[in-house]
C-alpha cells in the first residue's frame, strides 16, 4: 500500500512539474480542439439521453460499492462527492450551474444541451456521475466547484466571477500548477492555522484532483496511453476503435516491458497509463478509491477491488494480473466499449451488476444497499423539516383567536403534520440504525437527529398530556431546528454521514444506553429552556400575566422537563463514566464533553434547590432555565470547539459565531426576565399575596 | 445549644446546597476552558483536585471560547484567596447532603424517592473520594513476548535513588521522591531554589534544584553557558505540540538540576536528570555507586504478565482500526494462565483491571515489534459508582413518576409500580445482553 | 494515586512562610523494590550517550534544522516551523518573541521590508535607501547586516490592536538566494533588559555543518 501511494505521489508531483515547465492545459486531460489532431481516433460518444435514461441510473444508483470500510450504493458515492464539488447535491447543465442559467453547448455537436422541453437540464448525483464517467466532455464545462470567497479565485491569478460562485474544470485548468503548488504549501499548516482563504484553496484543489480522476475514470479504456501515443512498448499495438487496446488482455505485456526497459517514470508510455489508471482509483484517498470487485466467498481479506487497484497492484508488485482481476476488467471494458450503442450498454451494465450483487450476496455483504438507496430517495429528514415548519405555523394559526373553529381545525392541522414529520424522521433514524446494525448516535451530525425528533416525541407526549398547544409549539420548534441544523451541518461536512466507528466505541450495548440517555436529557433540557423562552416572549406580548393560571402551567411544564432532564442527564452521565470504567479503566476523566453533561446535571440541580428554598419563583425559574440551555449548547456544540479531548470529534469554521448568538440572544432574554422577577416582588410585597412559589406542584416542593 | 443548632440549619439548608452546586458549576466550566491552553491534568488539578483556587487565567477562558475574535483582553489573571476549590466543595457538598438530604428531610411516602437519591449521590461521593485517594492508574508497556510485572504512572513523576550492587542477582530497592516534594522548585523568574532530601543510608544529602516540566539536555556548544554541567545544560522547553495546541501532560519530559553533596566533606557532585535520557546519572561516593533517575512512578503487580501475542482488524480498506486483541499469560508463582485482554473487554484479577490501551503493529511506527500497551488500574472503589447510579436512577425514578401521577391527578403507587416494573424488564433485558 | 493533595497545600504554606528556601530539608520516605524484569542499572553511562546526543552530528535527518545556535538563558524554545527557522518566548508572560526566519530570493529587498517592520511599531514615515546605508550593522551568519533598533506600538500580523510601549530589534541580511530576518519583540523594558542576549544569540547562529 505504501509504494502505491508513493508511485501516486510521485505520479501526481510529476504533473505539477510538468505543467510547470509548459504552462499549456494539461494535454490529455482538457477536451481536445473541435477538429482532434489526435492521433488515436476517439470512439463516438454516447448521447446525453442515455445516461440521463431512467433505467440505467436506477441500475447504477443502487450499484454496490466498498468506500470507506462499507458497502454502499453508488448513488451514495455521488451524492456526497457532488455535494463536496458543489456544495449542493444537484446541478444544472447551464453556465452557472443553476437551472436559470444558459444551457450549455454539446462540444461534440455543439448543439445546446437541453430537455425536451427546451428548459436546461438538472442532473441528480447519479446522473451527474454518469455524465462525469462518460461524457466528461460536458462535465469539464460545468460550473461545479462551489467557491466560497473569490479572493482564492483571485489568489489563483484567475478572473473571480460573485463573491461565492460556481467555477468549471475549464475555468480552473489554467492554474493547475498554482492550485496545486499553493495545495502544497497550505496544507503544510496545522487546519486551525489556516486562514479560511487558505482553507478553501486546499479543499478546491483537493475537488479538483477528485474531479479529474472522476472525470478521467474510463481513460484506461478511452485512451490508456493518452491520445498521441509515443513509444510504444514491445508487443502492444496501437488503440484503434476496432481493435480497443484492452488492460485485461496486454496488462502482462507492460508489467514485462516495465521489468526490461529501466526505471518507470522515465518511460514515456509508464507517465500516459499511470495518470489513466489514477483516473481509475476514482480518488487520491484509498479510502476514497472506486472498490467494486467483490472478492470471491472465502478470500481471505475483506477488501474490495477496483479497476484502479487491479493495475496498480500488477505494477507495485511486478506481477501478472490474477485470473479474477483480469476477468473483472474485461468486463469493465464490455461495458464501456459498448458505447455508444445504448441497448448493448445496457445489457453490459446489466450484466456486470449482477456479477457484482451475485458476489456480494454470496459474501453476505451489500444487502442493505437497497434499503440505503430507498432512504436516499425518500430524503426523510428534508421532508420532515419542511413538515415540521408547516405544523409551527398552523400552531401560529391558533394564536389570534383560540376558541374559534378555525383554530381548532388549525390545531388538527398541526397534530397532522407534526406527527408525521416526527414519524418520518423516526423512521430514517430506524433505518439508518438497520443499515449500520448499531444504536442511533455516534456522530455529532446523528445527535442533532436524535435530540431533534426526541424533542419533538417530548413535545407531543406533553400535548397529549395537557393538551393546551404548548407541546405541539414545542414539537415543531425542537424538529424544526434540530434538522434545520442537521442538514446545513451535513452540507458543511460533506462526507457520508454513516461513518464506522473507532474500535475502542464498538460496544452496541453502552451505544444503546448511555447515548441515547445523554442525549435524551440534552433533550428534556432544552425543551425546559424552550418553555421558558416561549414564557418570557408571551409576557413580552403581554399575553401572560404572572402567577395566573396559564404562568402555572409554564412553570409546571418546565419543571416536569427539568425532572426529566435531571433524571436523563444524571443518569446517563454516570453511566457514561461507568462505561468508560468497565471499558478502558477510568470513570472520570475531567473531559470537555463529560463535563459539560457534569454542567448540565449540576445547573439542574441548582434550580431545583434554589426554587425548593424559595430563592428563585416564576421568573426566576425560567431565567434559570435560559441557562441551562445555554449549557446545553455549550456542551452540545461548543465544546467540540475547544479542540481538545477525547470526544473533540467536528471542528467546523463558523460555528463559534452560531454559538454566540444563541448565547446573545438568551442574556437579553434573561435581561428582561430579571426586570420580571424583580417586578413581580414588588408587587407580590405590595399585594401582600401568599408566595408565588405555590405555582410549583406542591407535591415536589415538600 | 442554640449554636449547634444553628450550625445544623446552616450545614443542612438549600441555600447552601444551591451555592455549592452552583460553585461547582462554575468551576467545572472555568477548569473546562482552561484546559486549552493549560492541559487537562494542570486545569484538573487547580480546579478540581486542590482546597483552595489560587487564580483564574481569565484571558485563557476569553479565548478558549473564541471571544477573541471580537476583542482582545490579552493576559488577564485573576488571583483569589479562600475560594473553594473542587475538592473543597465536594466536600462541603457531602456534608449538606448529609445533615439536608438524609437527617434534616421529612420522612414522609411522597419524599422516599429523594431520599434514596440522595443517600446514592453520597455513596458516588465516597467512591470519588476512595478513587482519588487510594486508586493507582498506570501503563504497562509490553512487546511481543514480554514479561512485566510493574506499571508506571501516566502523571506522577518521582526522583529514584538507587544504590547500585556489584552482583547482578541481587535484590534492588530505591528510594523514592514524589513530584509533590519538588514541582515547585522551577528557575520561572529567579534561580537558586532548591530541597535538599536526606536518608539515614545515603552518603550524601540529594539537593533538586531547577525543575522544568518539560525540558531537554542540550549540548553547551561554545562553552558559553554558565550553568552546563559535564558540557550540558537543561533547557526548559514550551510544552506544545507541532499544531500550536497544548501538549498533552502524557508527552512532556521533565528534567531538573541535581546535587549531591558529601555528608563528610561537603564536597559536590552535580548532575542532569531528566526524564528524556537514556540512563540514570551515576554518583561515586567512595567505592560505593548510587544511580540517579527522574522519571515516571511505578507500582508492582501481585502478579507478571507476557504479552505472547497480538492482533490487530481493520475496517476493509481504510486504515481504522475495528479491533485490537492481546494473547496474555499471567504468571503468579510459577502458575500459568492464558487470557485475552481486547478494546472494551479487560482481563481482571486481584483488584487490578488490565485494558487494551494502545496498540503498535510496528508498521506505521518503523520499529516492526509488536507491542501492545495496558493500562492497569487498581480502584477499591471500582463498583460503587455502578450500584450508586442504579439506585440514583431508581430513586429519581420513583420521585418524578409520584411527581407526575399527582399533577395528573393518577394513582401514584400504581404509577411507580409501573415505572419500576419497566426498570426491571430493561435490567433483565441489559443482564441477558451482557451475559 | 494522589496523595500529594492535602500535603501540597501544607507545603505551599510552608513554602511561604520559609524565609530561605535554599535551606529547605527533607526527609526522604518512601521505597520501592524493583522488579526483576526491570532494565538492569546502567551505571557511569556519559553525558551524550544519556542525552541521545552521540550521533547527532553524523545524522542527515531532512527535518535537522539547517541552522545551529545558542538559545540565552531563560528563553524558552518553540518547536521550529515552516514560518519559523528558530523561534523563542521570553520574559515572564512569554510576551517577549525573538525569531529567525528565511525567505528564498530577495524577498521584496531590504527597503521594502525593513519598512513593513517600521510600519508594523506605527512609524508612518519610510526609510530612505540612504538612511538604511547609515543604519548601524551587525554581524549574521558573517555578513554585515543592517540592525534596525525603533520604539512603538507593534502591531504583528494578523493582530487586531496594537501592543503599546513595545521596541522592536530587527536584522535583515540579504543575500542573493536567500534572505534571513532576525527578529525581536516585546514590552521596552524587557527588550532593553534582554538586548545583550539578542547579541550574543545572533552571534552564536552557524550553518550547520560549517562550524
Amino acid at each position: 500500500m505504501t509504494r502505491l501511494v508513493t508511485l501516486l505521489v510521485s505520479l501526481s508531483l510529476g504533473y505539477a512539474s510538468l505543467q510547470a515547465q509548459t504552462p499549456a492545459p494539461a494535454p490529455t486531460l482538457t477536451p481536445p480542439p473541435a477538429a482532434p489532431v489526435a492521433a488515436v481516433p476517439i470512439r463516438a460518444l454516447p448521447a446525453l439521453d442515455l445516461l440521463l435514461d431512467k433505467d440505467i441510473v436506477a441500475l447504477f444508483a443502487t450499484l454496490p460499492v466498498q468506500e470507506s470500510g462499507r458497502i454502499k450504493p453508488l448513488d451514495n458515492v455521488a451524492s456526497y462527492r457532488l455535494l463536496r464539488f458543489n456544495g449542493i447535491r444537484s446541478i444544472a447543465i447551464t453556465d452557472t450551474g443553476k437551472s436559470d442559467g444558459k444551457p450549455l453547448l454539446d462540444p461534440a455537436t455543439s448543439q445546446p444541451l437541453v430537455n425536451a422541453k427546451g428548459k436546461a437540464i438538472k442532473l441528480s448525483p447519479m446522473q451527474w456521475l454518469l455524465v462525469c464517467w462518460f461524457r466528461p466532455d460536458i462535465a469539464r464545462a460545468m460550473p461545479m466547484f462551489i467557491v466560497d470567497n473569490s479572493s482564492a479565485i483571485a489568489e489563483l491569478g484567475l478572473d473571480t466571477k460573485a463573491k461565492r460562485d460556481r467555477y468549471a474544470f475549464n475555468d480552473l485548468a489554467a492554474a493547475r500548477a498554482t492550485l496545486m503548488e499553493k495545495m502544497s504549501n497550505y496544507r503544510e499548516l496545522p487546519v486551525k492555522k489556516q486562514s479560511p482563504e487558505q482553507r478553501i484553496i486546499v479543499q478546491l484543489a483537493s475537488n479538483f484532483l477528485d474531479f479529474e480522476m472522476t472525470a478521467g475514470h474510463f481513460d484506461f479504456i478511452r485512451s490508456p496511453l493518452g491520445d498521441t501515443p509515443k513509444a510504444m512498448p514491445a508487443g502492444i499495438e496501437a488503440s484503434t476503435p476496432e481493435k480497443p487496446l484492452r488492460l485485461s488482455a496486454s496488462l502482462k505485456h507492460f508489467v514485462a516491458a516495465l521489468k526490461t526497459g529501466g526505471p518507470p517514470m522515465q518511460q514515456p508510455w509508464f507517465r500516459e497509463l499511470g495518470k489513466s489508471a489514477l483516473g481509475a482509483m476514482m480518488s487520491g484517498n484509498g479510502e476514497l478509491q472506486l472498490r467494486i470487485f467483490p472478492p470471491t466467498k472465502d478470500a481471505k481479506s475483506d477488501v474490495w477491488g477496483g479497476p484502479g487497484e487491479s493495475i496498480f497492484k500488477c505494477f507495485t508488485d511486478g506481477s501478472e494480473p490474477s485470473a479474477e482481476d483480469s476477468a473483472w476488467l474485461a468486463m469493465y471494458e464490455d461495458l464501456y466499449l459498448a458505447l455508444p450503442d445504448a441497448g448493448k450498454f445496457k445489457t453490459a451494465a446489466t450484466a456486470l451488476k449482477t456479477k457484482i450483487t451475485t458476489a456480494a450476496a454470496a459474501r453476505g455483504e451489500g444487502q442493505w444497499v437497497a434499503l440505503e438507496e430507498h432512504s436516499m430517495k425518500a430524503d426523510y429528514f428534508f421532508y420532515g423539516q419542511w413538515l415540521f415548519l408547516v405544523g409551527l405555523i398552523c400552531v401560529a394559526l391558533t394564536w389570534p383567536s383560540p376558541l374559534s373553529k378555525f383554530a381548532w381545525v388549525a390545531k388538527a392541522c398541526a397534530w397532522l403534520f407534526i406527527g408525521s414529520a416526527t414519524a418520518l424522521v423516526t423512521t430514517g433514524i430506524v433505518i439508518r440504525c438497520i443499515i449500520m446494525q448499531r444504536p442511533p448516535i455516534t456522530t455529532l451530525y446523528e445527535t442533532m437527529l436524535f435530540i431533534g425528533t426526541v424533542g419533538s416525541l417530548f413535545g407531543l407526549i406533553a400535548e397529549v398530556l395537557t393538551r393546551r398547544g404548548l407541546g405541539l409549539l414545542i414539537a415543531g420548534l425542537a424538529g424544526y431546528a434540530c434538522f434545520f441544523m442537521a442538514i446545513g451541518f451535513e452540507a458543511s461536512e460533506a462526507n457520508d454521514s454513516l461513518q464506522l466507528l473507532q474500535a475502542v466505541l464498538i460496544t452496541n450495548f453502552w451505544l444503546a444506553t448511555h447515548v441515547p440517555m445523554i442525549n435524551m436529557g440534552y433533550a428534556a433540557s432544552m425543551v425546559a429552556a424552550i418553555v421558558s423562552m416561549v414564557y418570557f416572549v408571551q409576557r413580552l406580548f403581554g399575553k401572560l400575566k404572572p402567577g395566573n393560571d396559564d404562568a402555572r402551567f409554564f412553570t409546571r411544564m418546565s419543571y416536569g422537563f427539568l425532572g426529566a432532564g435531571l433524571f436523563l442527564s444524571l443518569v446517563g452521565t454516570v453511566l457514561g463514566g461507568i462505561w468508560a470504567n468497565y471499558s478502558w479503566g477510568r470513570f472520570w476523566g475531567w473531559d470537555p464533553k463529560e463535563n459539560g453533561a457534569l454542567m448540565i446535571v449540576l445547573m439542574t440541580l441548582a434550580i431545583l434547590h434554589a426554587r425548593m428554598g424559595g430563592f428563585i419563583r416564576e421568573a426566576g425559574l425560567h431565567c434559570c432555565n435560559l441557562v441551562l440551555g445555554m449549557i446545553v449548547i455549550f456542551s452540545w456544540f461548543a465544546v467540540n470547539q475547544l479542540g481538545v479531548g477525547l470526544h473533540a470529534y467536528g471542528f467546523t469554521d463558523g460555528t463559534w459565531p452560531k454559538i454566540h448568538a444563541f448565547w446573545a440572544s438568551q442574556l437579553l432574554l434573561i435581561g428582561y426576565g430579571l426586570w420580571c422577577s424583580r417586578k413581580d416582588r414588588n408587587r407580590g410585597k405590595a399585594a401582600s399575596q401568599p408566595a408565588i412559589a405555590s405555582a410549583v406542584p406542591a407535591a415536589i416542593a415538600e | 445549644m442554640p449554636y449547634l443548632r444553628k450550625l445544623f440549619a446552616f450545614l443542612s439548608s438549600f441555600g447552601l446546597a444551591t451555592s455549592v452546586l452552583t460553585g461547582l458549576l462554575i468551576l467545572t466550566f472555568l477548569g473546562t476552558l482552561e484546559q486549552v491552553e493549560y492541559g487537562l491534568v494542570e486545569s484538573q488539578t487547580r480546579y478540581f483536585e486542590s482546597m483552595f483556587l489560587d487564580r483564574i487565567d481569565v484571558g485563557a477562558c476569553w479565548r478558549a471560547l473564541a471571544f477573541d475574535a471580537y476583542f482582545d483582553m490579552g493576559n488577564l489573571k485573576l488571583p483569589l484567596i479562600i475560594v473553594p476549590s473542587g475538592y473543597l466543595l465536594l466536600a462541603i457538598l457531602f456534608v449538606n447532603l448529609l445533615c439536608g438530604g438524609i437527617i434534616r428531610i421529612r420522612k414522609k411516602p411522597q419524599t422516599i424517592g429523594i431520599f434514596i437519591s440522595h443517600s446514592a449521590i453520597l455513596l458516588m461521593i465516597a467512591a470519588g473520594a476512595v478513587a482519588h485517594q487510594y486508586s493507582k492508574e498506570g501503563i504497562l508497556d509490553l512487546t511481543e513476548g514480554q514479561t512485566g510485572d510493574e506499571f508506571k504512572s501516566f502523571h506522577d513523576r518521582v526522583v529514584e535513588i538507587e544504590k547500585v550492587s556489584a552482583d547482578p542477582k541481587a535484590k534492588r530497592s530505591v528510594l523514592v521522591i514524589g513530584d509533590h516534594l519538588f514541582r515547585d522548585l522551577t528557575t520561572a523568574g529567579k534561580d537558586g531554589k532548591g530541597r535538599t532530601f536526606t536518608h539515614s543510608s545515603l552518603p550524601f544529602d540529594l539537593m533538586l534544584t531547577s525543575y522544568a516540566p518539560h525540558a531537554q539536555a542540550r549540548r553547551d556548544k561554545d562553552g558559553s553557558r554558565t550553568d552546563a554541567i559535564d558540557g550540558y545544560f537543561l533547557q526548559p522547553l514550551a510544552a506544545q505540540d507541532a499544531n500550536g495546541g497544548t501538549m498533552v501532560d502524557e508527552q512532556r519530559l521533565a528534567g531538573c538540576i541535581a546535587i549531591a553533596k558529601d555528608k563528610k566533606d561537603g564536597s559536590e557532585q552535580r548532575g542532569i536528570i531528566c526524564e528524556e535520557s537514556s540512563a540514570g546519572w551515576t554518583v561515586k561516593s567512595g567505592s560505593d555507586t548510587y544511580l540517579i533517575n527522574l522519571g515516571r512512578r511505578t507500582w508492582a503487580l501481585p502478579f507478571s504478565l507476557r504479552l505472547d501475542h497480538t492482533e490487530q482488524e481493520k475496517h476493509p480498506g481504510t486504515e481504522r482500526a475495528r479491533r485490537f486483541t492481546s494473547k496474555v499469560t499471567k504468571l503468579t508463582d510459577g502458575h500459568e494462565e492464558k487470557r485475552v485482554v481486547t478494546m472494551n473487554e479487560p482481563v481482571r484479577s486481584g483488584g487490578y483491571a488490565i485494558f487494551q490501551q494502545s496498540f503498535d503493529d510496528g508498521v506505521t511506527s518503523g520499529t516492526k515489534v509488536k507491542r501492545s500497551g495496558f493500562q492497569v488500574v487498581q480502584n477499591p472503589s471500582d463498583h460503587w459508582p455502578l450500584i450508586s447510579c442504579i439506585i440514583v436512577g431508581i430513586g429519581l425514578l420513583i420521585h418524578f413518576s409520584m411527581a407526575l401521577a399527582r399533577a395528573m391527578k393518577w394513582n401514584q403507587w400504581i404509577a411507580v409500580a409501573v415505572v419500576l416494573g419497566l426498570v426491571a424488564v430493561w435490567f433483565g433485558l441489559a443482564l441477558l445482553k451482557l451475559l | 494515586m494522589k496523595l500529594s493533595h492535602p500535603s501540597t497545600a501544607l507545603l505551599g504554606l510552608l513554602v511561604l512562610t520559609a524565609c530561605d528556601r535554599v535551606e529547605e530539608r527533607m526527609e526522604i520516605t518512601e521505597q520501592r523494590q524493583v522488579s526483576s524484569f526491570a532494565r538492569a542499572a546502567a551505571v557511569n553511562i556519559p553525558s551524550a550517550t544519556r542525552f541521545f546526543d552521540d550521533a547527532a552530528e553524523e545524522s542527515t535527518e531532512p527535518k535537522q534544522n539547517p541552522l545551529l545556535w545558542t538559545t540565552p538563558a531563560g528563553w524558552i524554545e518553540q518547536p521550529a516551523s515552516q514560518m519559523r527557522m528558530i523561534d523563542m518566548r521570553f520574559g515572564p508572560a512569554g510576551e517577549g518573541e525573538c525569531y529567525l526566519s528565511a525567505m528564498p530570493g530577495g524577498a521584496g529587498g531590504m527597503a521594502a521590508n525593513l519598512n513593513r517592520w517600521r510600519t508594523q511599531m506605527g512609524a508612518t514615515t519610510a526609510l530612505t535607501d540612504d538612511e538604511i546605508s547609515k543604519l548601524p550593522k551587525k554581524p549574521l551568519l558573517g555578513a554585515d547586516s543592517p540592525y534596525l533598533v525603533i520604539d512603538g506600538d507593534f502591531k504583528g500580523v494578523g493582530a487586531e490592536a496594537a501592543k503599546t510601549g513595545y521596541r522592536l530589534l530587527g536584522l535583515i541580511q540579504a543575500a542573493p538566494e536567500l534572505t534571513i530576518f532576525v527578529k525581536m519583540t516585546g514590552p521596552k523594558a524587557l527588550i532593553e533588559e534582554n538586548t545583550p542576549a539578542f547579541e550574543a544569540f545572533v552571534a552564536s547562529i552557524k550553518f550547520r555543518g560549517r562550524e
